[in-house]
Parts: C-alpha cells; sequence; structure tokens
C-alpha cells in the first residue's frame, strides 16, 4: 500500500504578508451560509480547492474522512457570543453564534458541505496542522478511511491578539491523500522543515514542510 | 504493530465522586450527582441544575493559579489513571497523552473577556484556556517525552482521545498512553447550551416517554492504555481489553440531529469491523442516551439498524441521569463505566426511566443496577457539529 497526495489547496497571504483580507466568496463552490466564522470561511474555501484540485466532488461517503488542526479555531465567534451574553443575559444569547463557536466548526461544515461522513478528528493546539496531516496518514494506514482531507486553519481576529501574538499569519493548507492514488507519496512530498516567518499558530509546523512546486 | 491492547489504570474527577471508585460505588448505588449549581449564576438558563464538581481541593496536587480549573480536572483523573495502573515516574514521563475537550479552559475564557472589556489583554490567561493547555501541563509536570495531542470533538471527544491513544499504540508511537476527556463548567458554555434548548427544564429522563432535554456537568476521566507486552513486562492487571473504534460524522447539519442515526450506525459498523467481532457478539451498550428526543430515538434506530434481532436481546444504560453530561469527558468516563462493567458484571442504571416510549422499546436497564456477566461491551458518543464516536472493550 502506498499513501498518494492527490490534491491539494492553500489560502494563503501574499508572499511577505500575513493577512489574506476579504474572500471572494462567489470564487467557490459553496452552498449559501447563514452565517461563517472567518476561520470556518477559510478552511471551507482551502477544502474546495484541494477537493477540486483532486478531481473530487461531493458527497464523498463513509470512506472518506477528515482531520483539520487548529490552535485558535472560531475563537472570534466566541468573543462575540460572549460579548451578546455580556449585554443580553442567558436569554438574549444567540444559538448560531454558540453552534458556530465550536472548535470543531470548521470540520463540522467542512464534513457537512461534502457530505464525508468517515472518519472524523478536529485536532487543536500549536502543532495541530501538521498532527491532523498525519493523523489522515495513520487513519488511511490503520483502515479507518480511503481517502482523507487534511490540513489545518487559523484566522486573525481580536480574540487571537488576546494571545499577545505579534506578526500573526492566517489562512488554510489543505491535502487530499489517497490509498494507492495518483500522485506524490506522502514521504515525498513534504520539504525538510525550514523556518518561517510570523507566527502562524497551528499552521506553522505545515507550513514549514508546505511544498507549493508538487 | 502492537495486536492486543489493555486498559490498565483509570481515573475520574467527577460530579458522581472525585476518584473511580467512589464514582462507580456511587453509579451501581443508584446516585445522581446533579444538584443545584452552586459555582454559576443560573439566571436565565433552562435548568439551575448541573452536575458540578463538589469537594475538589486542588492543592493536593498543583499550585493556585498555575492552570484552568479545567486543567486541574484533567491532571488530576491523569495522575489517578496512571497511579491506579502502578506507572513509574520514568514509564509515565515515556507515555503518550491524548487529551481532549469542547471547550477548554472555560474560566479562562471568561476571564479573558472581563479583561478585555477594561481594555486590557492576558496573554498567560488567554494561554490557559487553550484546549491543548491541559495535556501540555501535564506533560511538563511528568518530564514528558512521549507523544501528545489534543482534540476537541465535541461531546465525543472523551472516547475520541481512547481510540486516538490505541491507533497510537498500533503504530508503535508509543506503548502507554493516558487518553480521555475534561471540560469545566461556564456561564458561556451554559448559556450556549440553554439557548439550543439542549437542557431539560426538567430532570434528565434518559430513554422516557416525558424527556426534555439533558443537564450538563464538568469533570475530567481518564485511562491507561497499554500494548500486551509492556503490561506483562511491567506485571501490571489488565482492567479490560481494548478491542476497536471508530469516529464518524453526520456530514448533515451543524446542530440538528441525523433522525435516523445513520452516523452514529456507522460509527458502530465500523468499529465492530476495527474490533474484528461480529455484532451478535456484543452483550451491553453503554448509551449516549442524552434525554433529548432526537438522540435517544436516534440512538435506538441506530442500534436496532446495526444490531438487527439481537437488539432485543442487549442491555443498554445511559448513566448521564447519575453523572450528568459531562461534555468533553462525556465519552471517557462511559468507557470507564463500561470498562468496570464488564470487570464486576454490574450493568450501571438508567436513572429516571419510569414511563418507557414505544419508540424507545429496547432494555435500558431502567433505574437499577443489574448483576449480568458480559464479554463485549460497546459505548457511544455523539456531539455538536455531527460527531459519533464508538468504543469496544472486552471482559479481561
Amino acid at each position: 500500500m502506498t499513501i498518494n497526495i492527490i490534491g491539494t489547496g492553500a489560502i494563503l497571504p501574499q508572499s511577505g504578508a500575513l493577512s489574506i483580507g476579504p474572500i471572494e466568496r462567489a470564487a467557490y463552490p459553496l452552498s449559501p451560509k447563514t452565517y461563517l466564522d472567518r476561520a470556518s470561511e477559510l478552511a471551507l474555501c482551502a477544502a474546495s480547492l484541494a477537493l477540486q484540485n483532486a478531481g473530487l466532488s461531493g458527497p464523498l461517503g463513509a470512506d472518506c474522512g477528515l482531520c483539520i488542526g487548529t490552535q485558535f479555531g472560531s475563537v472570534e465567534t466566541m468573543r462575540i457570543f460572549e460579548e451578546k451574553l455580556h449585554q443580553s443575559g442567558a436569554r438574549g444569547a444567540s444559538p448560531l453564534l454558540f453552534s458556530h463557536s465550536y472548535f470543531n466548526a470548521a470540520a463540522a461544515l467542512i464534513a457537512i458541505e461534502w457530505g464525508i461522513s468517515g472518519h472524523h478528528a478536529p485536532f487543536g493546539g500549536r502543532d495541530s496542522a501538521w498532527q491532523a496531516v498525519e493523523a489522515a496518514r495513520d487513519a488511511i494506514e490503520l483502515g479507518h478511511a480511503q481517502t482523507m482531507l487534511c490540513g489545518g486553519v487559523e484566522a486573525n481576529s481580536t480574540a487571537r491578539s488576546w494571545a499577545g501574538e505579534n506578526q500573526s499569519g492566517e489562512g488554510a493548507l489543505f491535502v487530499v491523500l489517497q490509498r494507492d492514488g495518483d500522485g506524490p507519496t506522502f514521504e515525498e512530498f513534504w520539504q525538510a522543515p525550514h523556518a518561517i516567518e510570523g507566527d502562524w499558530g497551528a499552521l506553522g509546523a505545515l507550513l514549514a514542510r508546505w511544498n507549493p512546486t508538487l | 504493530m502492537s495486536s492486543q491492547i489493555f486498559l490498565t489504570g483509570l481515573g475520574l474527577i467527577s460530579p458522581l465522586g472525585l476518584d473511580a471508585d467512589s464514582f462507580w460505588q456511587n453509579l451501581i448505588t443508584n446516585q445522581s450527582g446533579i444538584a443545584p449549581l452552586a459555582k454559576l449564576p443560573t439566571d436565565g438558563l433552562r435548568n439551575a441544575n448541573g452536575g458540578e464538581v463538589r469537594g475538589f481541593d486542588w492543592s493536593q496536587y498543583g499550585e493556585d493559579g498555575d492552570c484552568d480549573e479545567a486543567s486541574q480536572f484533567a491532571y488530576a483523573a491523569a495522575l489517578e489513571a496512571a497511579n491506579n495502573a502502578g506507572l513509574t515516574d520514568e514509564q509515565r514521563a515515556r507515555a503518550g497523552l491524548v487529551f481532549a475537550t469542547n471547550f477548554g479552559g472555560a474560566a479562562s475564557w471568561e476571564a479573558c473577556c472581563d479583561i478585555a472589556r477594561e481594555g486590557d489583554i492576558d496573554a498567560e490567561t488567554f494561554a490557559q484556556f487553550l484546549p491543548d493547555h491541559a495535556v501540555h501541563y501535564t506533560a511538563n509536570r511528568w518530564n514528558g517525552s512521549g507523544p501528545t495531542a489534543t482534540l476537541s470533538n465535541a461531546c465525543s471527544s472523551g472516547a475520541h482521545a481512547i481510540g486516538l491513544a490505541a491507533d497510537w499504540i498500533r503504530l508503535g508511537r508509543c506503548d502507554i498512553c493516558v487518553a480521555g476527556g475534561f471540560d469545566g463548567l461556564g456561564i458561556s458554555t451554559l448559556a450556549g447550551l440553554s439557548i439550543l434548548r439542549t437542557i431539560s427544564p426538567d430532570q434528565i429522563r434518559p430513554f422516557d416517554a416525558r424527556r426534555s432535554g439533558t443537564i450538563f456537568g464538568e469533570g475530567a476521566a481518564m485511562v491507561v492504555l497499554e500494548s500486551e507486552t509492556s503490561m506483562r513486562t511491567r506485571g501490571a492487571t489488565p482492567i479490560a481489553q481494548f478491542m476497536g473504534w471508530s469516529v464518524t460524522n453526520n456530514a448533515h447539519h451543524l446542530t440538528a440531529p441525523d433522525k435516523g442515526g445513520a452516523g452514529l450506525a456507522l460509527a458502530m459498523k465500523n468499529a465492530l469491523k476495527n474490533a474484528n467481532i461480529e455484532p451478535a457478539q456484543i452483550d451491553y451498550i453503554n448509551a449516549h442516551g442524552t434525554g433529548t428526543q432526537y438522540n435517544d430515538l436516534a440512538e435506538t434506530e441506530a442500534i436496532k439498524t446495526v444490531f438487527g434481532a439481537h437488539a432485543q436481546n442487549l442491555a443498554i444504560s445511559s448513566i448521564k441521569a447519575a453523572t450528568s453530561h459531562l461534555m468533553g469527558a462525556a465519552g471517557s468516563i462511559e468507557a470507564i463505566a463500561t470498562a468496570l462493567a464488564l470487570r464486576d458484571g454490574i450493568l450501571p442504571p438508567t436513572l429516571n426511566l419510569e414511563e418507557p416510549d414505544e419508540n424507545c422499546d429496547l432494555d435500558y436497564v431502567p433505574q437499577q443496577a443489574r448483576a449480568r456477566n458480559i464479554e463485549y461491551a460497546l459505548s457511544n458518543s455523539s456531539g455538536i457539529g455531527g460527531n459519533n464516536a464508538s468504543l469496544i472493550l472486552k471482559k479481561v
């Protein structure tokens, strides 16, 4: 068995920048959304690119899984929810904001968008995007899935700035892994880890290995 | 790859007990840890009761302010599990750690919001809120050199952590792994869950015709998973054998239920395949059993889908009316209850199940614990976002 990378997708700032600016959501074939946290928006758009690049469209079903890593997740939606709660009390809290504030919100929204009903693993923490990619490879090796969408997301926000980070970077990166697929093998895809500028949260360890030439 | 994996240690901090032994004794004597909430204001919530951890003294474990209360629960539960397994300092240091949580340090998050309203930030408090703080805190305290990970998969998080730990052992990443979930109660969390109308205005009554929602609580539950080779080399005593697992997603809606239970059925089917056993071999299911109208019906339908006629032979119980719904720790405390049910031949009860629902027509072990020797057991968890996790354990 080989595990191959059959698609990639990334939304990153222009070279040298750390922020992306507004997303032209119409450029991505996503279903209408009532509300999207920026982290979920970036994740959906990058996942869309990766799946398109792999020639896949939904529903992808039970043989396809998802691993995603984020350090800050939808923390800005948490902040907005908290502010409304502070102003209005528990009876005035927003169910919509609350459900979109979970750390697994982006993962769930991707699964819903493309009908990915198989293995499902949202990781949290500083190196979690790379952990998610490794876990996706493991999931295929252990027979949990045939195809895995995996990567990470981080979004800039007021709430993220409470971490005291300077020069925070935002973006989303995904790869599609497939058992015995067409494409570079998992091992040959990645670059040797190298230093990157800025603080990219969960994306740092993944960006440090990302190989845009393949 | 290691072929067999065992649970060799259990630890928990819960509303029903501050260690695994007292929790189990309270559970099988039909006690409940649900009571009026004292730590939080309850104005505007659908219910003023909850599963609050009471009598926990952090000074026995660490220093005041060195981590969020939720991380304190996680650390204390992990320490009990490691001690229960008889791990030495060296074995504990090289163990893998897989922790999972819904909300991380909820109290620290609310503190950050208060600080921000005053125009300031506190990066250290913010760090204590982040979901991975607990695992790094524990690794630092134990001089850890093993792999670590944090999962956040809503209310299937605790079960998911145990499954991932088993995968790590199968892959040889570590031969011992401490895994489970944790969460602390915060007013943001309860307000959100209340406005989603998942909280019962009455009691939690899993599978009862009058069920009207769940009751949330806090705590942590951790297990030590270990390869057979490591366990035999150490001379450790197994509590149960880990057989297999699966985690899936309904791919349906962020909060609305998957009415037929297809996603949970897939998780159970995949777990049976992963464990390499047949449905008819399962004797007992520790249900997710939240007490909401939709969950309990969907879970019943999912069990019937997977087990067919054998569903009528299964004993099924939800312990949430005893423990409350421990969010990130729910799946792991229920895995502990499942392991102890296998060990002792006692099935925990579904409290408050008094009026059967004609559509929830299986054997839910109502009200009283039951003596029954079982060989294989399955534990289900589900959560917001549509995720489902199933674990399968075997008597040793």
